[in-house]
């Protein structure tokens, strides 16, 4: 009985495993009730652009259980290409610095959802003609069965009906010709703020200006990979053109390419104290938190992060997601780091060990150094000689918001 | 002819490339892998270039990732699968047989960006008692380990010249020094 009970365990799994493994589809079919019109002729001589948000296609995560990546990302990818290859002639993703010359450009916004060992691809889209003009519009969703997570299929299928659905509709409405729709367009001189979801950016964070002609700092993570990026100053909305980009040390320097009265003089030789007191000033929790600012309050903590960090500083004030890039200033309004981190709570809970207030900064030496490279201009501060002295709060209004979109 | 002599001796010109790079040591660097093989951090810190890569390094902004996964070959998931069924019916006395792809990528990330990648294929057909330690764990095989053992010698020669590299330590050079 014990040998039985064995082999059905076997069985069980060898029957589970080959019945959850989902195969590749392939563009030979439709799904149910999509018909490509008779009059339309594939592969369509259309060049065709593609834009896909980056944070989508470059999806990816480990599955520690298991061993293995998991990449949606890839598996979407590759079933768009699958569908264009099959239904045009030539097709090119959008690279915003390329010379490349296309008729249509195909702006998808794809989502996963997820239910009940399935998996549905949403794919919003836009096709776009001549000075970005939107000629098409439409959703598609396609939902099946998650299959193996280790193959992907299950994420590819879902992402090649959706596609092929949208391209159906795109050729049976438009129906495009590389003389109506010629290869004339190029992709640089495609702006990508008609590119990108405005109604939701894919992260926000803190940034300040750092001299009086609109130049910024920010860390360099909360705008990587932004397809376009924005500072909120108030009620003014103004683009961000990055400039110089360290990833190293996890800093940006950008500009609004507008006069800013409004900014943080360095620490004068850049020393900072142990146990000194500092303001974190950001814009965390945006959707939870007001719009306005925040400011935190707390000290020098360490004048190093953890073993085998370089170039941080521990400091105390408490922050929260969307406090990235914002500045540690004195009790006089210097500035004195740039908020980058907080220590990791997750690992540290199953030992035990709940740190409060551990969080991480650049170390003013460094934001010197990094602003001399790239031959930025700056002031140091200097207590002036009559009149107030400068408070924290004098740096309040150089702080502004940063919106990553893509 | 008598010319290129003179200068070759008078140290005025190098039979060696003028270009030849200074061997790469990266800094203090974290670890990690999804293999199950305890002596691969000491085989990858036995090479110059990664001498300085520990585990304790938890702030470290550069990551090495060696990653590894098993890519199916055409026919080799059917009969994958029909072994177990035989395994599996003949109650662990018949191995299991498996043919596919082993993939080994090791990447360099700074700050979660991946700054450098390398990435290793070769075929395996391999024979497992479902008994066995190796089924077990899913440990490597000494066949596996001596394949690893060669991918970390190319990966170690091909980090020496990848241009994506060599700025990192520029640039490292630059903030924080030797």
């Amino acid at each position: 009985m014990k040998g039985l009970g064995l082999l059905l365990s076997v069985l069980f799994v060898a029957l589970a495993v080959s019945g959850c493994t989902a195969n590749r589809m392939t563009t030979q079919t439709l799904p149910k009730g999509v018909v490509l019109n008779k009059n339309v002729k594939i592969p369509n001589d259309t060049f065709i652009a593609i834009y896909i948000p980056a944070d989508i296609s470059n999806g990816r995560f480990y599955l520690e259980q298991a061993g293995f990546f998991v990449e949606p990302g890839r598996a979407m990818k590759d079933a768009v290409s699958a569908v264009m290859k099959t239904y045009f002639t030539e097709h090119a993703y959008f690279d915003r610095d390329s010379e490349q010359l296309y008729g249509l450009l195909l702006d998808l916004q794809p989502t996963w959802s997820f239910q009940y060992g399935q998996v549905e691809m949403t794919m919003q889209y836009v096709v776009r003609g001549e000075a970005g003009v939107e000629l098409l519009k439409g959703e598609k969703k396609f939902k099946t069965s998650i299959g193996s997570l280790r193959d992907g299929n299950g994420f590819y299928n879902a992402a090649l009906r959706s596609t092929q659905m949208l391209v159906i509709d795109v050729l049976n409405r438009l129906k495009p010709t590389s003389q109506v729709y010629a290869q004339v367009l190029r992709m640089k001189d495609v702006s990508p703020e008609t590119l990108v979801d405005k109604e939701k950016p894919v992260r926000t964070g803190s940034a300040f200006f750092i001299n009086a002609t609109g130049q910024m700092l920010t860390a360099a993570h909360v705008l990587k990979d932004c397809a376009w990026a924005e500072v909120k100053q108030g009620t003014e909305q103004h683009s961000i053109r990055i400039q110089a980009s360290s990833t190293l040390l996890d800093l940006t320097l950008g500009t609004i390419d507008k006069p800013s009265p409004d900014f943080l003089p360095l620490r004068n030789a850049g020393k900072v104290e142990l146990g000194e007191n500092v303001s974190m000033i950001g814009f965390p929790l945006q959707g939870v938190l007001a719009a306005s600012s925040n400011l935190t309050r707390g000290n020098i903590s360490s004048m190093q992060g953890l073993q085998g960090d370089v170039g941080t500083l521990q400091f105390s004030a408490p922050i929260q997601p969307g406090a990235s890039g914002g500045p540690l200033v004195s009790d006089q309004g210097e500035l004195i780091g740039v908020t980058l981190s907080s220590l990791h709570l997750a690992n540290l809970g199953e030992k035990g060990i709940l740190p409060q207030n551990v969080n991480f900064a650049l170390q003013p030496i460094y934001v010197k150094k990094f602003l001399d490279k790239n031959a930025v201009v700056y002031s140091e501060y200097v207590e002036p000689k009559k009149g107030p002295t400068p408070t924290f709060q004098n740096a309040i209004p150089a702080v502004v918001q940063v919106a990553c979109y893509q | 002819m008598r010319l290129f002599i003179s200068l070759l001796l008078a140290g005025h010109l190098s039979l060696a490339s003028a270009s030849t790079p200074t061997n790469v040591v990266l800094p203090p660097m974290r670890f990690a892998t999804t293999l199950k093989h305890e002596t691969l951090i000491d085989e990858i810190k036995a090479y110059p270039a990664f001498a300085n890569i520990d585990n304790k390094n938890l702030g470290a902004p550069i990551l090495l990732r060696v990653t590894h996964t098993w890519r199916a070959t055409a026919g080799g998931d059917a009969a994958g699968v029909a072994s177990g069924l035989l395994a599996g019916s003949s109650l662990g006395i018949l191995p299991v047989v498996t043919n596919r792809d082993m993939v080994i990528t090791y990447e360099i990330l700074v700050h979660g960006t991946q700054i450098a990648a390398f990435e290793f294929v070769e075929n395996f057909t391999s024979t497992v008692s479902i008994y066995s330690e190796q089924a077990r764990t899913g440990a490597l095989s000494e066949s596996e380990k001596a394949w690893l053992a060669d991918t970390l010698r190319q990966f170690d020669a091909q980090v020496q010249h990848h241009e994506g590299v060599r700025e990192l330590l520029g640039e490292y050079q630059y903030y924080f020094g030797s």
